[in-house]
């Protein structure tokens, strides 16, 4: 069956949702490794996009077997209500993410330990957020080695740390 | 220069959709075929997954269906429950067979 339909007659699931972060974590690691650094920077900002919508979902209570793109709107709508001055661009937006994160936690009166909110900032925002767009795809956009190694550790980090934001 | 607000409108079209959607799903005695709006609840009752079945919106991509869905749902219940929404999945009757939604027995149920 061509992918097309399998991908719209089967939608995606928190499971596969991260086991897909996974494949496109390991695939920047090869185009990192062939010097292919717009790409790798490309790839990275989608897994780490799909681990911190991971984090929302499973704080929402969510489970591996829920569907993903369903669940989006109503983390959209929640959002404006318990924290309406979050921007909100668009559903790759990375720092709405990571400002849901903060949101949700502190809506369960559980407040993230400041310690691991700087270092969420710093590597999500900081550096993912500031290097990464979506639209990035319509262009070469010129990164570095450097940047791609930047990008890349801030996503290691959000792949190695994720379960920490339950 | 004289400045002006400028605020980013919905397409009408989803407006629409948004206002006809809320208007079914407040109805009590509704004889329309379509659209089929099923409420999942969880354990302790509180609606948490809506699933809406619905032709006229197979056009449009998944992810506004479920905007559209949260929109009307902002218009027929108290803020306090569209927040415990988790899931909001709109379908087509087809894509819902395929899916095994169980949406045609339960509109004659």
């Amino acid at each position: 069956m061509p992918l097309r339909q399998i991908v719209l007659a089967s939608p995606e699931t928190l499971s596969d949702m991260l086991l897909a972060a996974e494949d496109r974590y390991q695939d920047a690691e090869e185009l990192l490794a062939q010097r292919r650094y717009d790409g790798c920077v490309y790839l990275l900002g989608f897994s780490a996009e799909m681990w911190l919508k991971a984090v929302c979902m499973r704080l929402r209570g969510l489970t591996p077997a829920d569907l993903v793109m369903p669940a989006l709107p109503a983390l959209r709508k929640l959002m404006k209500q318990i924290a309406p001055a979050v921007l909100f661009t668009d559903y790759h937006d990375l720092s709405f993410y990571v400002r849901s994160i903060e949101a949700l936690r502190l809506d369960m009166l559980r407040p993230l330990a400041p310690d691991l909110q700087r270092e969420l900032n710093a590597k999500m925002i900081s550096v993912l957020y500031a290097e990464w767009i979506v639209d990035m795809r319509y262009r070469r956009s010129g990164r570095t080695e450097p940047q791609a190694w930047q990008s890349l550790e801030s996503a290691w980090w959000i792949k190695s740390n994720w379960i920490q934001f339950l | 220069m004289p400045v002006h607000r400028y605020v980013a409108k919905r397409p009408p079209e989803q407006a629409d959709l948004v206002k006809r959607l809320a208007k079914e799903w407040q109805s009590t005695n509704s004889t329309a075929e379509e659209p089929v709006i099923l409420e999942e609840p969880n354990r302790q009752g509180q609606i948490e997954h809506v699933y809406v079945v619905w032709g006229d919106w197979a056009h449009l991509d998944r992810t506004l269906r479920g905007e559209i869905i949260m929109d009307a749902a902002e218009k027929v219940k108290p803020k306090a429950d569209v927040v415990k929404i988790t899931i909001a999945m709109g379908l087509t009757p087809d894509e819902a067979d395929r899916f095994g939604l169980k949406w045609r027995s339960k509109r004659t149920a």
